[in-house]
């Protein structure tokens, strides 16, 4: 089934091992003192991408689709190299349209414009003309193999912990890849087997997965295991939520006794 | 230096354009060959330099659909090409679409071929709704098949996915005018599924009379074809048309009785008809599921018993609607110089 991660370019082609990301920051690596200034870059660029994506009204899982993008260009360019401003907006503008959510392009570079040269960032040479951002979409489409598709831990994790009602925005949108597609028996995405989260633990998983995209872990892990560890850190940092358990004395074997399976 | 996988060579030296068999949504169709192994594709070129905007989201969305999709009855997108300016979306090549086979006289199918054609019709868009995708373009140019008798539905270029849940409000403006469903004619942007599914049903009769059914040359003139065969939508039958977005416009001006079996009669078999009908049931909620609509006794009861038309690959030449409508103008302009 083509429509589940396993199948999927993103497993095949874009989940890669630590040694090969530093390789693509090679030619980076000579222009700064401290390599650590590159993992600096790649949250500075990660910010960039959420006020833009911000700005231009996009939601979270489109700004996480071009974050995952910027990165996935990167494993194949050079930041030295390139125009990282104009490939942020390009990232945007790719994610906006293929999670459904289009935005006009004229929008794109209005407000990519205004962003970058604010008295923060400074870059005053963000191109105008519409059809410079629309060059950069048909290069970073080409070194993307036209692969658009990137699945993200959001949905694992409201499968996981999702309540009806809930004011963290976990509708599946339209568009979104295999949404409501059930393939065959399983309890998880029926309702059964959920794990109880309050509503501000439930917030603060979803913050630390926003977190995860300042780093390359989407390039490392699948997001399944992102979200399974977001859970994890939220269990062990959210207060009252660890408290709870604590008072339920199942500390001691793991914290995922608070998973009340009901397996149907 | 960072590895990076290179695309060995480029569309021009890989594929080499044997001719032009299509026009997409968005671009034209060629038949070509891969100049390595021989073997024929059919590359679909997106036009970009048209677009002032950039990629454009129908191909964005194609792409996304075909690259999560494999099925026997849905067109394989092998990859995705990069070259001089454009991308091409590379696809299995196949010889003929429905509307170009179905207007040959050299080849003709029994019973049997053209319950195997419905049949696989009605897999791949079981497969697709099962995938939660509205394919929102059924119509025979868009229904290709293969020599060895293999039906597969083509052309992404409008479908989306969709919630298997919730409704969502989509644009009316889709599915070609011959086989919109009665619902978008009346205005709806609430649907699902059903619409593809009566598309189906106006391609199944369409296996069997050899041309399309409702041919209106407009919104009106379209449902007035549609009651003229299958009578007009009563409460009964469709209670909930009086509540839809443009029931008031357009609604039917007199009552006309239903005539559709006796107008198909000749051409289907009873149990044909019974499928027929269902597939183009008035209420969308009362329309027959792909998944239903596998199980008919049509198929699974009445005979003769399914069979693919194998023998196509007897037939001369390839068959697409491209063709065909060339033909027809040629036909055209010597009849009228003619006279």
């Amino acid at each position: 089934m083509a429509t589940d991660y396993w199948a999927s370019s993103h497993y095949k082609r874009w989940i890669f091992d630590r040694a090969t990301i530093k390789q693509a920051r090679a030619l980076d690596l000579q222009y700064v003192e401290d390599p650590e200034y590159i993992d600096f870059l790649g949250i500075f660029f990660a910010n960039l991408i959420s006020k833009l994506g911000k700005k231009l009204s996009m939601r979270q899982r489109a700004i996480a689709t071009a974050t995952v993008f910027f990165r996935r260009f990167y494993m194949k360019n050079a930041y030295c190299e390139t125009d990282p401003f104009i490939v942020i907006a390009a990232c945007c503008y790719v994610a906006a349209k293929a999670e459904e959510f289009p935005v006009h392009i004229k929008n794109v570079v209005t407000e990519a414009r205004l962003l970058f040269a604010n008295d923060e960032y400074g870059i005053k040479s963000f191109p105008s003309d519409n059809s410079k951002l629309a060059e950069m979409e048909f290069y970073l489409v080409d070194d993307l193999e036209c692969d658009l598709i990137a699945f993200h831990p959001y949905r694992t994790l409201m499968t996981l912990c999702g309540r009806e009602g809930s004011s963290v925005s976990h509708d599946t949108e339209a568009g979104e890849l295999g949404a409501g597609v059930q393939d065959g028996p399983r309890y998880w995405g029926t309702g059964e087997g959920k794990l109880e989260l309050q509503e501000s633990a439930l917030q603060m998983a979803w913050f630390i997965i926003n977190d995860t995209y300042r780093s390359d872990l989407c390039l490392i892990y699948p997001p399944h295991l992102i979200a399974i560890a977001a859970i994890y850190l939220t269990l062990v940092f959210h207060e009252s939520t660890h408290e709870s358990l604590k008072s339920a004395q199942s500390w001691q074997y793991t914290p995922f006794l608070a998973l009340k399976f009901k397996p149907s | 230096m960072v590895t990076r996988p290179t695309t060995p060579k480029s569309a021009e030296e890989l594929y080499e354009i044997v001719s032009q068999v299509g026009e997409g949504t968005f671009g034209k169709v060629y038949k070509a060959r891969n100049t390595g192994s021989g073997k024929f594709v059919a590359l679909k070129r997106i036009r970009m330099e048209a677009e002032r905007d950039g990629f454009p989201v129908t191909a964005m969305r194609e792409i996304k659909l075909l690259q999560s999709l494999r099925h026997d009855n849905i067109v394989r997108l092998y990859e995705m090409m990069v070259s001089n300016g454009s991308v091409y979306m590379v696809f299995e090549y196949m010889d003929h679409d429905l509307t170009g086979i179905l207007s040959q006289n050299q080849f003709s199918f029994t019973d049997a071929h053209l319950k195997s054609l419905c049949r696989q019709m009605l897999a791949g868009l079981a497969y697709l709704h099962h995938k939660g995708v509205v394919h929102r373009d059924i119509k025979g140019s868009n229904i290709l098949i293969n020599n060895r008798g293999e039906l597969k539905l083509g052309d992404f270029g409008l479908a989306r996915f969709y919630q298997k849940r919730r409704k969502s409000d989509y644009t009316n403006r889709v599915i070609t005018l011959w086989y919109r469903p009665p619902e978008l004619l009346f205005g709806t942007t609430v649907y699902g599924p059903e619409v593809d599914m009566w598309s189906a049903g106006c391609i199944m009769l369409e296996l069997f009379t050899k041309k399309p059914v409702f041919q209106g040359n407009d919104e009106i003139h379209q449902l007035d074809v549609i009651y003229k065969i299958i009578g007009t939508p009563t409460p009964e039958r469709w209670p909930e048309v009086t509540s839809l977005p443009w029931y008031e416009l357009v609604k039917p001006k007199e009552v006309v009785l239903n005539h559709f079996r006796e107008l198909f009669q000749k051409w289907l078999s009873p149990a044909a008809l019974d499928l027929a009908e269902q597939l183009l049931a008035y209420d969308p909620a009362k329309r027959v599921t792909a998944l239903q609509a596998l199980d008919a006794p049509y198929f699974t009861q009445e005979q003769p018993r399914a069979e693919a038309p194998v023998g196509l690959s007897t037939l001369e030449g390839e068959w697409h609607e491209l063709e065909t409508k060339r033909e027809r103008a040629k036909k055209r302009r010597k009849t009228e110089s003619g006279t």
